[in-house]
């Protein structure tokens, strides 16, 4: 028998099915996942960008971070915006690359350890060992979210505090591309905690 | 809960595993293929007016997670090297998928392995394949035989091996 006869087109395709099917998976994720991640897409579209990702503003945040976060259900700024929602979990929207530390703070303040840095990575961060894709998956929402996000909307993320190991907080370094036309990576990552890192 | 949730929830449940295997089948790696279905499926929720009313919701899923595929393996190509935080991007293992299986598949060019999936994953007739992909049913007859042919080229010395010893 020779190679050609030994298999129809009906066995390759079988053997096909059968190899990709015999790939091991990681369990489905959770409907209330999905719509979660819908929702957050759909505000992504319908939120522009105010202005330009550089500028001024820090008038406008100093007075606005100057009001106790833990009281406000909702901090409103030009450059980003976060928000606590009724689940728990924490909205940040980045609108302008301004005042990283003060969106750290904000984060801090209500409960993340957070660093944030907009341009550059914190050195020292160390990266989280077992921030595989599922438990970033479930801090930050499904699928856990990209390395990128355009000039043309806002960024807008969440994170669920209580879904952070003891000894992990969050890191959130926005990147200029060079050379892409002005686009900008989003890396978000679990990293150990520590003073020089979240602060704690 | 709304009979749009129901009707989703319902499809959710029932299409998750064969638009996971489709997807897998052409990019290959587990990861990727679940977090690009994950997002299609998100996608598909917040247009599910649109989606529930497509001829083939699953293939639309399909198309949409290979087009996110897509447009993330381009920007990817646009992100710094960061050292440390690559654990995101990670993803390029075969996860366990068959050697000979991969190595053929990624052999075929990337509208072939889309029609080998869209057949066997989904169990869509040529009519339902060229329509979904806008192109003319022999041209899906034309990618489905160079496609099984390649793939058999590649499959038979593994298994012409496994018979002689």
């Amino acid at each position: 028998m020779t190679g050609n006869d030994a298999m129809s087109d009906n066995d390759v395709l079988r053997a096909v099915s059968v190899s990709v099917c015999a790939v091991p998976t990681s369990s489905r994720p959770q409907l209330a996942q999905i719509r979660h991640r819908g929702r957050v897409q759909q505000r992504r579209r319908m939120l522009p960008v105010a202005g330009a990702l550089v500028g001024a503003g820090a008038a406008a945040l100093a007075v606005t971070l100057a009001m106790p976060s833990s009281h406000q259900p909702q901090i409103r700024l030009d450059a980003w915006t976060v928000s606590t929602q009724a689940n728990g979990d924490i909205q940040v929207t980045i609108n302008q690359l301004q005042d990283p530390s003060g969106l750290q703070s904000t984060l801090r303040a209500d409960g993340v350890p957070a660093s944030v840095t907009f341009g550059q990575q914190n050195p020292a961060c160390q990266h989280y060992p077992q921030s595989g894709p599922d438990l970033l998956q479930q801090v930050y929402g499904i699928p856990a979210p990209g390395q990128y996000q355009g000039p043309a909307n806002a960024y807008v993320f969440d994170i669920d505090p209580s879904a952070l190991p003891s000894g992990a907080g969050v890191a959130i370094a926005v990147l200029n591309d060079s050379g892409s036309g002005g686009k900008f990576t989003v890396n978000q990552d679990l990293v150990h905690t520590s003073p020089g890192c979240t602060g704690s | 809960v709304s009979q749009e949730q129901t009707e989703f929830a319902e499809f959710f449940e029932s299409s998750w595993d064969p638009c996971l295997r489709a997807v897998l089948a052409v990019v290959g790696s587990p990861q990727q293929a679940e977090d690009q279905v994950a997002e299609a499926f998100a996608r598909a929720w917040r247009a599910w007016r649109r989606v529930s009313r497509h001829p083939a919701p699953r293939a639309w899923v399909v198309r949409t997670a290979l087009n996110t595929g897509t447009t993330w393996w381009r920007r990817r190509a646009h992100e710094l090297p960061l050292a440390h935080y690559d654990a995101i991007a990670s993803g390029d293992q075969d996860g366990g998928m068959d050697a000979g299986i991969l190595r053929a598949l990624r052999s075929l060019p990337p509208r072939q392995r889309e029609v080998i999936a869209l057949r066997v994953f989904l169990d869509l007739d040529t009519g339902e394949i060229a329509a979904h992909l806008g192109i003319a049913p022999a041209t899906v007859r034309v990618h489905l035989a160079r496609a099984t042919a390649a793939l058999r080229q590649e499959l038979n010395p593994a298994r012409t091996q496994e018979v002689s010893q």
